[in-house]
């Protein structure tokens, strides 16, 4: 939606209060992605991983295989990102309630806690 | 010895035979007894080996079986001295007294008498020996009452051959001896003679004087009136007074003082008597007659006259019984220094001497002088059961009887050497050599069968020391040469008594070790005191001593080097050792529960390396590599594995390093970058069991960290937003 030719054609079928929505919408679904949606940099995590630490970020990737799980606190997963060979570990708490099996690709929404961990706040399947 | 011997040789075969039974019965009570109990304690000692609950009291048990303490070595070398013995019973070696028919003659150092023994065994006879014999053959055949029934040409001759006979070596001057002791008896009979004459020479002049003074009492008593017996009683009365006085001074100054009292008296009474007198007395040959032929015929016929004629006979009678007293004692010096001649030649075993001189003192000396005055006692004790008066002829007899048992000895000694009995001989031998050493049949002895003889005396006399000395391997090499000289010495009993007491040593030695082996190191002691004093040679003892020896030193060597090496983490050289560190430390409480802990850490270690070479055959680096790690558990310092590592590590640079940085980490507490480290060190190597042991460990470390406090980490979490995105637990 953020493309110009997509947003003139747009704009000749549909009457201009609806498209100011939208374009408003847009923006602002722009600007949240923008905030929280950063891709994760692997390398620079496998490198430094404190120095990432207090920060947000969207990865995409596929799960590669269930570490450990503890009732009532979560489970530790490791992912391979999409576009990596690294696998990473990523924590994902009980309460998101979430189903997940090895091979299935997710994008995450992590943020880098204290140690390195890469806490799962937000998870959505592709 | 025709009798002494014989009984010698039953009361010598008689000690014999009852040696051997009460060394048996002694071996019953204690030698033979401890063999017995010795097997048994041996099987017992090696069951005990076994059963390693027993020691304590194994040492006990064995000390008892063994009966070590009670054991009377000394049966052991009184059987063997016994066997050895060449000294006759009949011989007091202490005393070094020789017994022959219950008289001791003395021999003097005992060792010295067997020195001489042995030179006379080395010695052959020479033909001086023989001249000799002959010589004194001679001399006594010349003196022999059959030849020429004791002619006095026969007796010089044999006298003149003592000289000859005192030339030879062998003699001793023995000979020389009698011949100055017949010169000497010859002599004082010379004398005798001369005071015989002398003797009845004052016999006559005594009666002429006893004449004149019968006469004079007569005259006088017809002069006077007075009975001739009353003459003769005042006569004799001052007669005898001065008598006294000049018997008293019985000297030629005496003599002469008479002299001149009677001139002086012959002079005042009658001037033409004193040639009278002188002329009727100058026959007579004596020195002093004619001084006393003027005393009897200067006296007048007066009472003066009377009294001097009186005196003088009175001197004349003191003179002859001088002379008798002095004869008499000449002789009988002589007879007694004769018999102690005679006396001493038998005493010192110079029996033909004796012989001789008795021979000699039967021609000097009357019949009635044959009675022993010097001896008694001596000869009292050859024969104890008689009460006779001992004469010459006793000792001529007793000389006699032994020169008889020294032939007959000297027969037996050759018989028994015919029979190839040459221990039998040889005892013989020495016994006859003891009594007869001077006489002919000893000294002429055949020479090839002293050499043997005296062979067969040396071996058994070393074999003797060497059996004092326990030296029991060269008393059977001795033995043996001892058993193919002769038929009837005891060899092997000789043998068994060392085959025994060269098992009761192996058997203490063997109780010793067991001992050492418990730790009982006094008790070890003790028995390998007790294997030395059975058998001072036994080579065991050596090699026990020897290991015991080193196992002290190795023990110490082996403390210092275990110590050092642990220490320092070095388990490599202390398992290289393990073997003989394992002998040393067996009863050391702290070295050897910490050898055991080295030991199996390095047998595992061992595997682990074992298995990495394995691995990398397969050219799996990883594997290999973390079979490394593992036995770095076991020896972080092994040189070994350290190079293996330092030699694999470029292969493996990568996953060490991830490894490497999640143990970092994972120490930091910054678990989940550790786990990021491990997973990437697995994506590696899928198979590591250290990242996967790792990631589990971490893991669990993440959950207990988020765990405390999940609602706050969760209420403190964004709310996830997006439909497909599943909402958080309220």
């Amino acid at each position: 939606m953020s493309n110009p030719f997509m947003a003139t054609l747009f704009s000749c079928f549909v009457p201009r209060s609806l498209v100011f929505t939208v374009v408003l919408g847009a923006l602002a679904l722009l600007a949240g992605c923008g905030r929280s949606g950063e891709p994760f940099p692997v390398h620079a995590f496998l490198a430094a991983p404190d120095n990432l630490q207090g920060n947000r970020y969207r990865l995409d990737a596929e799960i590669d295989a269930q570490l450990n799980w503890r009732e009532g606190v979560g489970r530790i997963i490791a992912v391979r990102p999409l576009k990596d060979d690294a696998r990473l570990p990523v924590f994902i708490a009980d309460s998101l309630k979430a189903n997940l099996l090895v091979a299935q690709r997710y994008r995450f929404i992590i943020t880098v806690r204290k140690g390195g961990l890469l806490y799962v706040e937000q998870l959505e399947k592709l | 010895m025709r009798c002494s011997l014989p009984i010698f040789i039953i009361v010598v075969a008689g000690l014999f035979a009852a040696h051997p039974a009460g060394a048996q019965s002694d071996s019953v009570m204690g030698g033979a007894a401890a063999p017995g109990k010795a097997i048994s304690a041996g099987s017992t000692a090696a069951g005990m080996a076994n059963a390693a609950d027993a020691k304590p009291s194994s040492s006990d048990t064995m000390t008892r079986a063994l009966n070590i303490n009670s054991l009377e070595s000394g049966t052991l070398l009184k059987i063997i001295n016994q066997a050895f013995d060449t000294n006759s019973d009949s011989i007091d070696p202490e005393n070094g007294t020789f017994n022959w028919k219950g008289h001791s003659y003395d021999i003097g150092q005992f060792r010295v008498f067997r020195g001489r023994f042995e030179r006379y065994l080395s010695l052959p006879p020479t033909k001086d020996d023989t001249a000799y014999a002959e010589t004194l053959n001679q001399i006594t055949e010349l003196l022999s009452t059959r030849n020429g029934d004791g002619a006095a040409g026969n007796v010089m001759e044999a006298w003149k051959l003592l000289y000859r006979a005192s030339d030879f070596d062998s003699d001793g001057g023995n000979s020389l001896g009698v011949a100055n002791q017949v010169f000497n008896a010859w002599r004082i009979r010379d004398e005798k003679q001369a005071l015989t004459v002398a003797q009845n020479e004052l016999e006559h002049i005594r009666k002429q004087q006893q004449g004149s003074v019968v006469y004079g009492a007569d005259a006088i008593a017809a002069e006077t009136g007075q009975t001739m017996t009353d003459a003769v009683s005042s006569a004799a009365l001052l007669g005898n007074l001065s008598t006294g006085n000049a018997t008293n001074s019985n000297t030629s100054s005496g003599t002469n003082q008479n002299n001149t009292n009677n001139q002086n008296t012959g002079n005042t009474g009658n001037t033409g008597n004193k040639n009278t007198g002188n002329t009727g007395n100058n026959r007579n040959t004596g020195g002093q007659q004619p001084k006393t032929g003027q005393v009897g015929n200067g006296g007048g016929p007066g009472p003066t006259g009377q009294l001097f004629r009186a005196r003088e006979l009175a001197e004349t009678e003191a003179k002859i019984q001088a002379l008798s007293v002095a004869g008499l004692l000449s002789v009988t010096q002589a007879k007694l220094q004769f018999q102690s001649q005679i006396m001493s030649l038998f005493l010192q075993r110079r029996f033909q001497h004796c012989l001789i001189a008795a021979s000699f003192y039967r021609f000097i000396f009357k019949g009635s002088h044959q009675n022993l005055e010097v001896g008694k006692k001596e000869l009292a004790s050859f024969l104890p059961s008689s009460d006779l008066a001992f004469t010459v002829e006793t000792i001529e007899f007793l000389a006699r009887e032994a020169m008889n048992d020294v032939n007959s000895g000297m027969a037996s000694v050759r018989a028994s050497y015919d029979d190839n009995r040459k221990v039998a001989a040889l005892e013989r031998l020495q016994e006859t050599f003891f009594l007869g050493e001077y006489l002919p049949s000893v000294t002429q002895f055949e020479t090839s069968r002293k050499e043997s003889l005296l062979l067969l005396y040396r071996k058994i006399d070393e074999a003797r020391k060497l059996a004092d000395l326990r030296d029991y391997d060269a008393v059977v090499r001795l033995n043996d040469e001892i058993t193919a000289l002769t038929s009837d010495f005891r060899g092997a009993e000789v043998n068994a008594a060392v085959r025994s007491a060269q098992r009761m040593s192996s058997l203490a030695l063997s109780a010793a070790q067991q001992c050492a082996a418990n730790g009982d190191y006094p008790k070890a002691q003790e028995f390998v005191e007790k294997a030395a004093q059975l058998w001072p040679l036994n080579p065991a003892i050596k090699a026990y001593t020897d290991n015991m020896a080193s196992q002290a030193n190795m023990g110490t060597q082996a403390a210092l080097f275990f110590d050092e090496s642990f220490k320092r983490n070095d388990y490599r050289r202390i398992y290289e050792k393990r073997a003989e560190l394992a002998v040393v430390f067996l009863s050391d409480q702290l070295r050897g529960p910490q050898l055991k802990g080295v030991i199996d850490r390095m047998a595992r270690v061992e595997i682990y390396l074992a298995q990495e070479e394995e691995l990398l055959a397969q050219n799996n680096a990883f594997a290999a590599w973390e079979a490394l790690v593992g036995a770095k558990a076991f020896a972080p310092d092994d040189v070994e594995l350290n190079q293996r590592m330092a030699q694999l590590a470029p292969r493996v640079a990568d996953f060490i390093g991830r490894l490497d940085q999640a143990r970092r980490y994972e120490d930091a507490k910054s678990y989940a970058a550790s786990l990021t480290s491990y997973l990437s060190a697995q994506d590696l190597y899928p198979a590591s069991q250290l990242a996967r042991v790792g990631v589990g460990r971490v893991t669990g470390m993440i959950m207990d960290q988020l765990a405390p406090a999940p609602a706050a980490d969760t209420a403190q979490a964004p709310l996830p937003s997006g439909k497909d995105v599943a909402e958080p637990a309220k």
